[in-house]
């Protein structure tokens, strides 16, 4: 018996040593003595070439899309060590430690990327370095973000919101759908970049619908339905928008989905007195109101509108869907008298032949960037929607409303922009790497508005986004992790308290205002 | 010494002859699940099952099934699921599961003193049995039960005698299991509780076990995992919302409940049943001789056998268990929904004689009719067999009854291609990430140019198991050749694809002849759908405005349609160009008389031309539709 036990464990203890010695084996680094240069530089996956890297993001593990059987990669910068990664297969994969301290030591400066890879001949061949340049301004650490299937008329599949950690690859769900029993999750929005504020929308068949209130510690329940909603840079305001839209489909249309805003207003919720508000110039009778925008200091809100096309009850979709052009609006804000002031027209769309959507401005107040489309509300949905950016302190100066599109936009819909709290970042959704599937993109936006080559939320598995069946949008920059996550949201929402909210009788558009159960089924807005 | 050898024949017990009745019972069962129920059409799933798991080969998919209780199991039974792709290896995880089932509940039957119901252990596997042949999925649940009934076993043999040692023993493996299996776990602490109480005769340790199972639940699954009360107690329970969410997964729930209850109420009766004969016992003034069979035992011996001559042949135990298998297939079996499965599956797999000839044997179903229509289409039959089968307008393009499992591929073939997206992708969504699903978005993606969008479906299905070869292939295709140009099916159904954009209802059919009369499905639809909508006037006219030049014979159908309209107009049946054939005319007034003859009972006339012109459209004009 004691013989058995004897060769069992010898024999594994040999098993042991073999599987060690090729796993060591296999993936000990081998020296690149020599080399041939390659007048390129190397395809590889995601695209992180020549842009502006924030210096305290996760490391960019990338694939290297270049034939050979081992791979070598250097990163290096004009200060600290190296950083030396060897794989035999074409997935790189760096490590968090001594990256974060090369892009620490080396912020304002270029980082280069060497990658060599052995060929079936057994030599090395190295490629034109890759070149980025690491920012000196962080970007916040937390990127909270809407992660679903692409959906079509009704929602079943799970939505997560999630919480990345920008600074390494930790994820954490904020809420899922599967906690209100297959509800709907819709837009969060944060007070300023900060997570202790923040108002989310749940629609659940079993539960209802209302919104999640994160007031610091607690979290309480307005029995109300907010759509897409903008805090105030105080936190005692929130502008959301009510709206009725309806999807409907093209019927040869590349992007099958549609959606039209057929009737909407916008309602402030008083976050002091508990209550709601509808001021008569974001909610006229004959335009629909959309998208609120607080400006940096909260003096201003823009907002989209447009004028309404058809008369009430029209069948969705109607005739004119088309046609609907928002304007860029704005108006006036004293926060201590709680008084609203005129209505400005920024930038009409008769001037810009375009109708825009997603105004967001940077928390300095010197930005408006704003999504560009054919028509409608949704530039999601369509191929033609572009980003671009408004130069606000230029306006007060010139009067003008000097925009641009930004050189980073693609063929395809860009849309979904947020703002870092330093103004120097931007996250936005693009369906340009692949299609339907929306991905997060991060560019680095200078002094002057120069808005540069984003680079796509780094993954830990480089290969992520080439199965990844799920889109991502809504992204929103905030410095610290919510507070409040996961089930202690839930109970909230699951329980029968809530917060009961004076809706003002003589609400200008009835019809958009009213949220059933029913429209738990809705669809989701990507 | 002959007198000594008889003797010890009388005195030793009777040896066992033949193949033990479990052996014989589950090589029945694997035949049955493999050939009769076939798991394969189950994996394939038809749009009829929505609570079919999705699998990915993976760290990163696995890693999800970590976070919460029962997890593992569930990612067990995501994983076991999938080799139903095979129905011989779906049919061997099912006999594998039952037969674990029939085990286990042997042992605990055996453990607490029930030798001789053990018969009862066959009754899990005849649940499983009902529960497949009604074509439902409930892998995960039956899994759970699986644990709870393996985790009890070991309870049963392993823990050590005392109250104390057995006490630590259940709280260890409460933690094990509770974290393995989630809600199943339930089903553990009370047969624990049970045994302990009714039959091991300690109350307090089992009313312990009972408390404690309530407790486990709460203590790991709300407070160390963060999950709410309902998913930490019920997760893989019935119970469960999510698994509730799912529609195929309300049909056989009672089954379901009875093969998670049937053991603990075995042991709920019989330890009753226990107490009760140890309670007359006691008060009874005459000793009973021990070993003396209670009415329960006597009657279970009766109906099922000694176990000890648990083999098959000619004994009542086999007998009864027969009887019990025949009658859960005579009363579960359902062929009519397994021809929906297989009309399904054959469509989907191109097998269009198969589909056919479902269509031949079966009476009038939507769905069927419309796979039907399809195979005549793909065998270029339809414009000519068309009314060899029940027929109803709404079938064709299914425009009764939301059936975008069935859809998607009939708008690919005729060009709706956006139609067949929002099909599947809305399917995606109500069926989870199916590979079929996948694999034919990825078509469909391919075809509108959307190279990237199907590179990542296909992505997805190369980490699925049985799909990640065909999936690869593709992939090295689109690298081969990123537009396709080289793909012949992908550039027909290009070249036939709705152009024209449009958000409301709209004749797409006409639409897709005009911009390319060379359409044959949208023609031959077309003209199919005037058939069964009986609008001879607009049959008429689109038969001059389409009919594609190339045609050199009109189908019968077209025929038939075209020589009663005229008939009927009282226009000349011939004229230059469409001469209608000889034979058609014979037959029209052939069936014109015979109809005469039966005046005004409409009834009566389609039961009796039903034999002679039940494949005619005059048939369908007059007496079907």
């Amino acid at each position: 018996m004691r013989k058995r036990l004897a060769v069992s464990s010898l024999l594994l203890v040999v098993a042991a040593g073999v599987w060690a010695g090729i796993a060591g084996l296999s993936g000990r680094p081998e020296a690149v003595d020599s080399f041939v240069q390659i007048d390129r530089p190397p395809r590889i996956e995601p695209d992180y070439a020549d842009a502006v890297i924030p210096p305290n993001i996760a490391p960019l593990n990338f694939l290297v899309r270049e034939a050979g059987s081992a791979y070598s990669v250097r990163i290096a910068g004009p200060q600290g060590d190296p950083v030396e990664v060897f794989s035999r297969k074409p997935a790189i994969r760096i490590r968090p430690r001594p990256w974060h301290a090369l892009l620490e030591q080396n912020r304002g400066q270029e980082l280069q990327i060497d990658v060599f890879v052995k060929a079936e001949d057994g030599r090395w061949n190295r490629f034109q370095a890759i070149t980025n340049r690491v920012a000196n301004e962080d970007i916040d650490r937390f990127l909270v973000y809407r992660k679903m299937h692409p959906t079509h008329l009704r929602v079943k599949g799970r939505i997560d919101i999630e919480v990345r950690d920008l600074t390494s690859f930790r994820k954490s769900v904020l809420l899922s759908s599967d906690s209100p029993e297959n509800g709907c999750i819709n837009c969060h929005a944060f007070a300023g970049n900060r997570s202790d504020k923040m108002l989310l929308g749940v629609r659940s068949p079993t539960y209802g619908v209302g919104t999640l209130l994160v007031d610091g510690p607690a979290v309480h329940q307005i029995d109300a339905k907010f759509g897409y909603t903008s805090w105030h840079p105080s936190g005692q305001v929130a502008v959301y928008a009510v709206n009725n839209l309806p999807m409907f489909y093209h019927s040869s249309r590349n992007e099958v989905r549609d959606t039209v805003d057929l009737d909407s207003f916008l309602a402030c919720y008083l976050s002091d007195s508990k209550t709601i508000a509808v001021e008569p110039n974001l909610a006229r009778k004959e335009h629909l109101e959309n998208w609120p925008a607080w400006s940096g200091d909260g003096k201003h809100l823009y907002f989209c509108s447009a004028p309404m096309l058809w008369p009430r009850d029209t069948p969705s979709p109607p005739p004119q869907y088309d046609q609907v052009r928002y304007s860029l609006m704005r108006i006036s804000y004293d926060l201590a008298s709680d008084r609203w002031g005129e209505l400005e027209t920024v930038l009409s769309s008769k001037d810009t032949g375009k109708s825009i959507a997603m105004p967001r401005c940077s928390p300095d107040g010197r930005w408006l960037s704003f999504c560009m489309c054919d028509y409608g509300y949704f530039p999601a949905w369509q191929a033609g929607s572009d980003l671009c950016l408004m130069d606000l302190a230029a306006r007060d100066t010139t009067g003008k409303p000097p925009y641009r599109r930004l050189e980073i936009n693609s063929d395809v819909s860009e849309s979904w922009q947020t703002w870092s709290s330093n103004s120097r970042w931007i996250v936005f959704s693009s369906k340009r790497l692949h299609g339907v599937f929306t991905r997060l993109f991060i560019s680095y936006v200078d002094a002057d508005g120069t808005v540069h080559k984003p680079i796509v939320l780094p993954q830990k598995d480089p290969a992520f986004y080439e199965s990844c069946l799920l889109t991502f949008n809504t992204p929103e920059l905030v410095t610290d992790r919510p507070a409040a996550t996961g089930e202690t949201l839930a109970r909230v929402f699951r329980s029968p308290k809530r917060l009961s909210v004076e809706m003002p009788l003589t609400m200008a558009t009835p019809k958009a205002a009213g949220p059933t159960s029913e429209s738990a089924w809705q669809a989701q807005r990507e | 010494m002959t007198e000594t050898t008889d003797q010890t024949r009388k005195t030793a017990p009777r040896r066992k002859v033949g193949l033990p009745l479990s052996a014989v019972f589950f090589a029945a069962f694997y035949l049955v699940v493999a050939l009769e129920i076939e798991p394969h059409l189950l994996y394939h799933g038809a749009g009829l099952i929505d609570n079919f798991p999705v699998f990915y080969r993976g760290w990163d998919f696995f890693a999800g099934f970590t976070t919460y209780p029962g997890g593992i199991l569930e990612y067990l039974s995501a994983f076991l699921s999938q080799l139903f792709y095979h129905s011989w290896a779906g049919a061997a995880v099912i006999t594998t599961q039952a037969w674990l089932i029939c085990l286990c509940t042997g042992c605990a039957i055996g453990a607490v003193g029930l030798p001789r119901w053990r018969g009862l252990r066959f009754v899990g596997p005849l649940l499983l049995l009902a529960l497949y042949s009604q074509y439902t999925f409930h892998l995960p649940v039956t899994m759970g039960a699986l644990a709870a009934l393996a985790a009890l076993c070991l309870y049963l043999k392993l823990a050590p005698k005392g109250q104390t040692g057995a006490g630590v023993w259940f709280l260890a493996f409460s933690v094990g299991l509770y974290a393995l299996a989630g809600g199943p776990y339930l089903l553990f602490a009370l047969l624990c509780g049970l045994v302990e109480i009714l039959f091991r005769g300690r109350p307090r340790l089992g009313a312990i076990q009972l408390a404690l199972g309530t407790a486990v639940p709460f203590g790991l699954g709300v407070v160390a995992f963060g999950q709410r009360p309902h998913d930490a107690y019920f997760q893989l329970l019935p119970l469960s919302w999510k698994i509730a969410s799912y529609a195929s997964s309300e049909l056989m729930r009672n089954a379901v409940w009875a093969l998670l209850l049937s053991l603990p109420s075995i042991l709920l009766v019989g330890g009753i049943g226990s107490a009760s004969l140890n309670w007359r016992r006691r008060h009874s003034k005459k000793t009973k001789p021990s070993g003396r069979q209670g009415w329960l035992g006597k009657t279970t011996t009766k109906l099922l056998g000694d176990p000890a001559r648990s083999r098959f042949g000619p004994n009542l135990g086999t007998a009864a268990l027969i009887v019990a298998t025949a009658a859960t297939l005579l009363f579960y079996r359902d062929p009519k929904v397994k021809t929906l499965f297989e009309t399904d599956y054959f469509s989907c797999h191109g097998q269009w004689s198969k589909v056919i000839e479902i269509g031949r044997r079966n009476p009038y179903h939507y769905l069927v009719c419309h796979a039907v229509n399809r195979a005549l289409y793909r065998e270029g039959r339809l414009g000519d067999e068309m009314f060899a089968f029940p027929q109803r307008p709404e079938a064709l393009r299914l425009t009764r009854q939301e059936a975008l499992w069935q859809k998607s591929d009939m708008c690919v073939d005729m060009g709706l291609v956006n139609e067949a997206e929002n099909a599947l992708m809305i399917c995606i969504e109500t069926h989870g990430e199916r590979p079929l699903l996948l694999h034919r978005l990825a078509r469909v993606n391919e075809i509108k140019g959307n190279i990237s969008t199907a590179r990542v479906l296909l992505g997805a299905l190369a980490k699925v198991p049985f799909w990640s070869g065909a999936a690869r292939a593709e992939l090295a295709r689109l690298d081969a050749d990123p537009e396709l140009s080289q793909d012949a099916a992908i550039q027909h159904w290009r070249s036939i694809m709705l152009r024209q954009d449009f958000v409301r209802d709209a004749d797409t059919l006409t639409l897709l002849l005009t911009e390319n009369p060379a359409n044959r499905m949208a023609y031959e639809y077309g003209m199919a759908g005037l058939l069964l909508t009986k609008s001879l006037d607009q049959f008429a006219r689109n038969i001059e405005t389409f009919r594609p030049a190339v045609v050199a014979q009109d189908p019968r159908h077209h025929l038939e349609a075209l020589l009663l309209h005229r008939t009927l107009k009282r226009q000349p049946i011939d004229v230059p160009g469409r001469t209608i054939p000889r034979e058609a005319k014979i037959r029209l007034h052939e069936f014109f008389q015979a109809l005469q003859q039966h005046g005004k009972d409409k009834a009566e006339a389609a039961e009796a031309l039903r034999g002679p012109f039940g494949d005619t459209y005059y048939y369908y004009y007059f007496l079907g539709g």
